[in-house]
């Protein structure tokens, strides 16, 4: 190779050299760019993954988690370390069994499941799918909390129960109603014929001394003395009975009343009704009505009627809880008004309940109750017509070894009266 | 065009005539297509025209069979200078059957902006090929030479019929080849 094209060369090569190296500087400013936009970008998804309200989790082939987004970490009360890495079987144990159906299937599979790792189980509705980020095959996890949705359809299911039984009870209560008129009419009969065999009796004694006495001797009317004196109080008995039966099947009407539009409510039949439909409960508990009887608010009174009742019946569960002889309990319902509102209150000098009760209380499901006593939706339904459905407020005082006293703050009817009560103290009988 | 094509043209003028025959290439060609290249950039197709009628005027080659050595020469440079993408294939038919579905898509990855042509693979029951290509560098005669290529590199004997031609007028190039069966096996 002559020098002349050596020199050429070495030319050539020095250009290509600076050539190279101009690219590769251009390359390295390209590259950094990109990977500012790319980190941009990335932590703009991270943004979008974090901020989607449901729980998003990606997992690898093995089922481990790998990432995971906040709504994730708060439906399974994780920490993020607890969480990366975790074997997924370990909150969701038909991870399994989802992901061999999603093989068999493909597409997407949704499975209805309920997710516990450290805090309460939730029910989930779960979707999972496959992707591929071109290195390994993984699998995204969507769950939708069902809560709110189980709580709506057990709450539906309450409604639609309660609704049968108020028809049962309307109609036992009607047909009931006819017969205990007809007993109540003989008795009040036979309460006036035995007025008049009584006078008869003592018309005898006046015109012919001697006489009612001597036939009373004979045998077979010895026992005309002691009817004549246990028959009157018999049949007051009766009849006190008769009056009671009446006042619990015009209640059970009243109370089965599935009510319609919004209108004034007279407070205190709701509350006698309530205390008289739920006397099983409140037996031998002494309970104090203090409301006005021209006191109204504006409400649904078919909610107001279950409202009461649930409160009554939880105050006297508290009660008992803790006096277990349910004749030292106390529940006062008394009403405070104000401009445009009436508060009632039913205090109990039950337990009280303790903070963490009281944080929850009003949580679906929530309950102390043993198993078959309570279904945790007494309050959470009560919260909801009283606040949702009424505008209105529920609140509650508690101290423990005191009690507690809840409080419905409801809107006042424009013509409500609010006279002093002179109810007197009722201590409910046995049923 | 890439800046690899050209750097082993350059190379392919060298090896095959000596390093004073590109200075003649260089010096006979326009100004332009002198110019210093490097790999990943991409050129004017022209300059590589330029190039190649010069080396044929130097050489007294007719083009075709220049470009056609040309193509034999750059199978083997690229195999060398990217191994990973030759690899990837078990044999010569696995590699036809990949050049757009695999070998482009590599080069551009690696060259991002590569003009490639279309060349898409069909099979018949008696085992031969049929390629069309299509491009319009009308570069035939390259594709033929990469072909040689391919015999050389796999040992290998593609007996070819070239009866449609671009430069007959057609809209694409269509070439049949059958495995010669005794070297096909191997």
């Amino acid at each position: 190779m002559s020098d002349e094209v050596l020199q050429r060369k070495l030319a050539r090569a020095e250009t290509k050299v600076r050539l190279l190296e101009s690219l590769i500087e251009d390359k390295t400013r390209e590259l950094y760019l990109q990977t500012v936009a790319l980190k941009a970008s990335n932590a703009t998804l991270e943004r979008i993954f974090d901020a989607m309200p449901g729980p998003v989790l990606v997992i690898d082939e093995h089922l481990v988690v790998q990432r995971f987004n906040r709504a994730a970490l708060e439906l399974l009360h994780a920490t993020p370390l607890l969480l990366t890495g975790l074997p997924t079987a370990r909150f969701f144990p038909d991870v399994e069994a989802s992901t061999a159906r999603l093989d068999a299937e493909g597409g997407a599979v949704m499975t209805e499941a309920e997710w516990c790792l450290e805090g309460p189980r939730v029910p989930v509705l779960v979707t999972i799918a496959r992707f591929s980020d071109g290195v390994e095959r993984r699998f995204v996890v969507i769950a939708t909390d069902l809560r709110e949705r189980k709580a709506l359809e057990l709450e539906l299911r309450h409604a639609q129960k309660l609704e049968a039984i108020g028809a049962l009870a309307a109609g036992v209560a009607h047909e009931v109603n006819t017969p205990l008129q007809f007993i109540s009419d003989n008795v009040d009969f036979l309460v006036e014929a035995l007025g008049g065999f009584d006078a008869f009796a003592r018309r005898i004694e006046e015109a012919a001394p001697g006489v009612w006495r001597r036939v009373c001797e004979e045998p077979a009317f010895e026992e005309l003395p002691f009817f004549r004196e246990r028959m009157p109080k018999s049949l007051g008995r009766v009849k006190s009975g008769l009056l009671r039966v009446t006042e619990i099947v015009r209640a059970l009407k009243d109370f089965s009343h599935p009510g319609g539009e919004k209108a004034p409510v007279r407070l205190a039949p709701l509350v006698h009704r309530a205390v008289t439909v739920g006397r099983h409960e409140l037996k031998g508990i002494d309970v104090q009505v203090a409301v006005p009887e021209g006191l109204e608010a504006v409400g649904y009174e078919s909610d107001l009627n279950q409202v009461m009742l649930n409160l009554l019946v939880n105050a006297a569960h508290a009660i008992v809880e803790r006096h277990v002889d349910a004749t030292l309990g106390r529940i006062r319902v008394f009403v405070e008004t104000g401009p445009g509102q009436v508060v009632l209150h039913v205090q109990d000098n039950g337990g009280g309940m303790p903070p963490a009760v009281q944080a929850r209380v009003f949580e679906p499901f929530f309950t102390t109750k043993p198993v078959g006593k309570g279904t945790g939706q007494g309050l959470p339904i009560c919260r909801k017509l009283i606040v949702d459905r009424h505008g209105g407020k529920l609140w509650f005082d508690t101290t423990i070894g005191e009690g507690t006293t809840f409080h419905i703050g409801l809107p006042l009817a424009a013509a409500s009266t609010s006279g002093e009560s002179h109810e007197p103290t009722r201590r409910v009988a046995g049923g | 065009m890439k800046g690899v094509i050209f750097n082993l043209f350059e190379e392919f003028i060298v090896q095959t005539f000596g390093d004073e025959a590109w200075e003649k290439v260089l010096d006979a060609s326009p100004h332009e297509a002198r110019e210093v290249r490097v790999g990943p950039l991409t050129y004017p197709d022209g300059h590589l025209l330029h190039l190649v009628g010069a080396a044929c005027q130097i050489s007294g080659l007719a083009p075709e069979k220049a470009v056609r050595a040309f193509g034999q020469f750059l199978f083997g440079g690229l195999a060398r200078k990217y191994p990973g993408i030759a690899s990837q294939f078990a044999g010569p038919r696995e590699l036809l059957r990949g050049i757009d579905s695999v070998i482009h898509v590599e080069v551009n990855k690696l060259l991002p902006g590569a003009q490639t042509p279309r060349v898409l693979c069909q099979e018949h029951d008696d085992g031969s090929l049929t390629l069309t290509y299509e491009s319009s560098r009308k570069m035939c005669a390259l594709l033929e030479g990469l072909l040689d290529g391919v015999e050389v590199h796999y040992g290998v004997k593609l007996d070819r019929h070239h009866d449609v031609c671009m430069h007959q007028g057609a809209p694409r190039c269509e070439l049949r080849l059958t495995f010669s069966a005794a070297r096909a096996a191997a």
